[in-house]
Order: C-alpha cells, then structure tokens, then sequence
C-alpha cells in the first residue's frame, strides 16, 4: 500500500489530529494508531512529529490535555475543546474545497496528445 | 524503565526548554508513549529489547524531539540571545547606579536631566533586581515585595532616605511578577494582591504620595532611556510571539 507524502502529511498534521480527537478524547499513541488503521496503513505520523503538534494545538486552545489511569498506565488524554471543533469545521470545508480545486486541476485531459 | 529508554528521555529532559512545572508531565508522556509502542512491536513478535530499540528508532534522535518539543512549549531561539541583551542591561544599570550612589554627595548639585536620569538608573536597576529574583524564586514575588517594603520602612526611617517613593516599589513589584511568570494570564494573584496592599499602604502615606507626584515623570524618562534594552527585550519578544503566530497560520 503506497504510503502519504510525508511533507504533504506534515502540512496537515494539525488537521488529522483534530478529526480524529472529534471522534472522543484518545492519548498520543492511540491517536497514531487510529489514523493508520482509518487509512488502511496508507497515513502514517511521525512519532517525533506526533507531541509537538499535540502540545501546539493545546498551547493554542484547540484541544486541551488531561491525565487519566488507563491500561495500568497513566495516560494524557486529549480532547477537542469547542474552539477546536470550530476551527475543525473551518478546516474541514477548506479542505473539500481545496480538494474539489485540486481534482478539477488534475482531471484526466480531454483530448490525447496524439489528437492534437 | 529499560536503560535505553531512560538514556534516551535523560538525553530529551537535558535538551527541552520549557516551563519546569511541564517537563514531568512530557516525560512522562513520552515515556508512556515509548513503551507503548514497545509493548505493540513485543506483540508483532519482536524481542523485548529490540523492541524498545526500535520504539526509540522510531521516535528520532533525542536532541531532535527536545527541540520541536520545546518549539511547540513556546521556546525560541531568539531567547538565549534576548538573555544576553538583558545580562548586559543588568551590568549596565547596576554600574550605574552604584556611580550613582557614590557619587551622591550632599554637596553635589545634579542637573535636571542628570538627576531624571540617574533616579530611573535606580528604578531600572530595582526593576532588574526584582525580575532577577522573580525568575529565581517563581510565584514567591509578593514575599520579595514584602520584604523588599519592610527593608524601604526601615531604611528611610534611620537614614532618611526619600528618593525610594512608591514608583521604587512598583518597580520591584512589577519586576518580580514580570519574572516570576512569563505569561500575563496566568501571574500569580497574591503577588497582585500583596503588592496592590503594599502599594496602597505607600499611597496613604502623605510622604510617599507628593514624592511620587513629584518625581515620577522624570522617572519615567529617565527610566526609558537607562531601561532600553528592558524595552528592546520586551519589543522583541513581542514580535516574536508575532511573528510565530503568522508563520504558524491560524491554527497549528
């Protein structure tokens, strides 16, 4: 299965995270795992890129982080705060819209080269 | 905890710049992490150690994760060099103002612009002082006003010093909260409430009060210019925080 470009997954880490943590409040190594089991393996974070996006977003309100005992462990569970969710949304119809610019882009060409 | 794991986070502890009340809570969220991931590696049918090495492989050189760490925290790099700014202010202002002390013979009369300026040499370097301690001793900035206020009682009662009104006051106030906390939101409320006290303590005061009336805009001036590189540090943290929040677009 061909693996997401890391730079353009990079880009758009913040975003992932969100959508994800939309779902219910999960903990950093959950979090990675949901997004590579909702992708079939194909979107992969980068562990090292992971905390320092989690922390940002918390820094900035749009998620907010708290302790929980789970799994014998204790764990930093993070959740969409509803400054989050907001900025989510605007993410979400940002991205339909850059992709729907992107495919009508990329759209196979009308005519072959050997046509013209 | 494995050794390779506890090297690896003593090596990402000595790197991360951040607030010290937070560098547990990372560790021990990296450190949860790590062997998290061993634990799932473990069940793909790896070796216990291979399967922290390869947790650890995964996660990148410490040195690496320390800096983005302490990037999202709310370090920068321009902060080591602001330090430098502000070591050479504080040199500066305490040179001065021990010239100041020295030279303060009764005799001696200042010009206005002289006297404005060596009074906020005074204030800067009281200022400075009380930052100083603020970033040493954190959320104790009300007890470094209090004592600071009960030594101002003692010393202008038996040396009758009065160039020390409330504006010396509010300028180790100000300093000490200033440095105690780094972000205005969250400065600790009995250092405002202590202080606010003293300082209405000092306003009933007739003394205080015309001294304050009096000196206080040429304190400002002087303060202004002897404090520059107070108020360049201040500027460029500013457009620091500024400029971060551009690059990082609206969001994260």
């Amino acid at each position: 299965m061909p693996r997401t470009d890391d730079k353009l997954l990079e880009g758009n880490l913040a975003t992932v995270l969100m959508a994800i943590l939309s779902d219910g409040p999960s903990y950093g190594y959950a979090i990675i795992v949901e997004a590579e089991e909702r992708t079939g393996g194909r979107l992969r974070v980068r562990q090292n890129a992971l905390y320092p996006a989690l922390h940002k977003l918390e820094g900035r309100g749009l998620i907010a982080g708290e302790w929980r005992q789970a799994g014998g462990r204790r764990r930093r569970y993070y959740r969409l705060t509803p400054r989050g969710r907001k900025e989510l949304e605007r993410r979400r119809a940002r991205w339909r819209e850059f992709a729907a610019s992107m495919n009508d882009v990329l759209r196979e060409p009308r005519y072959a080269p050997a046509d013209l | 905890m494995h050794p390779p794991i506890s090297e690896y986070l003593a090596r990402v502890r000595r790197g991360l710049r951040c607030p010290l009340e937070r560098r547990p809570e990372v560790m021990e969220e990296l450190c949860g992490h790590l062997l998290d991931r061993a634990d799932a590696l473990m069940g793909q049918g790896l070796s216990h150690t291979e399967a922290r090495r390869q947790a650890l492989r995964e996660m990148g050189p410490g040195w690496s994760l320390a800096l983005r760490l302490s990037l999202a925290n709310g370090w920068s790099p321009l902060v080591p060099l602001f330090r430098q700014i502000w070591a050479m202010g504080l040199g500066f202002q305490v040179l001065v103002a021990a010239v100041m002390v020295l030279d303060r013979a009764p005799e001696v009369q200042f010009m206005p612009v002289w006297e404005a300026c060596s009074y906020g040499v005074l204030l800067a370097a009281l200022f400075t002082f009380g930052f100083a301690m603020g970033r040493i001793v954190r959320s104790w900035a009300w007890a470094i006003t209090l004592i600071f206020a009960l030594i101002m009682l003692f010393t202008r009662e038996s040396q009758g010093i009065e160039a020390l009104p409330l504006s010396a006051m509010i300028a180790v106030f100000v300093g000490s909260v200033l440095g105690s906390r780094r972000e205005l939101p969250s400065l600790g409320r009995p250092a405002w409430v202590s202080g606010g006290a003293v300082m209405l303590w000092w306003l009933g005061s007739d003394e205080s009060a015309r001294g304050l009336l009096v000196r206080l805009p040429d304190a400002v001036v002087g303060w202004a210019i002897v404090a520059s590189p107070w108020l360049l540090w201040l500027c460029a943290r500013g457009l620091e925080q500024l400029g971060r929040r551009r690059l990082a677009g609206p969001a994260a």
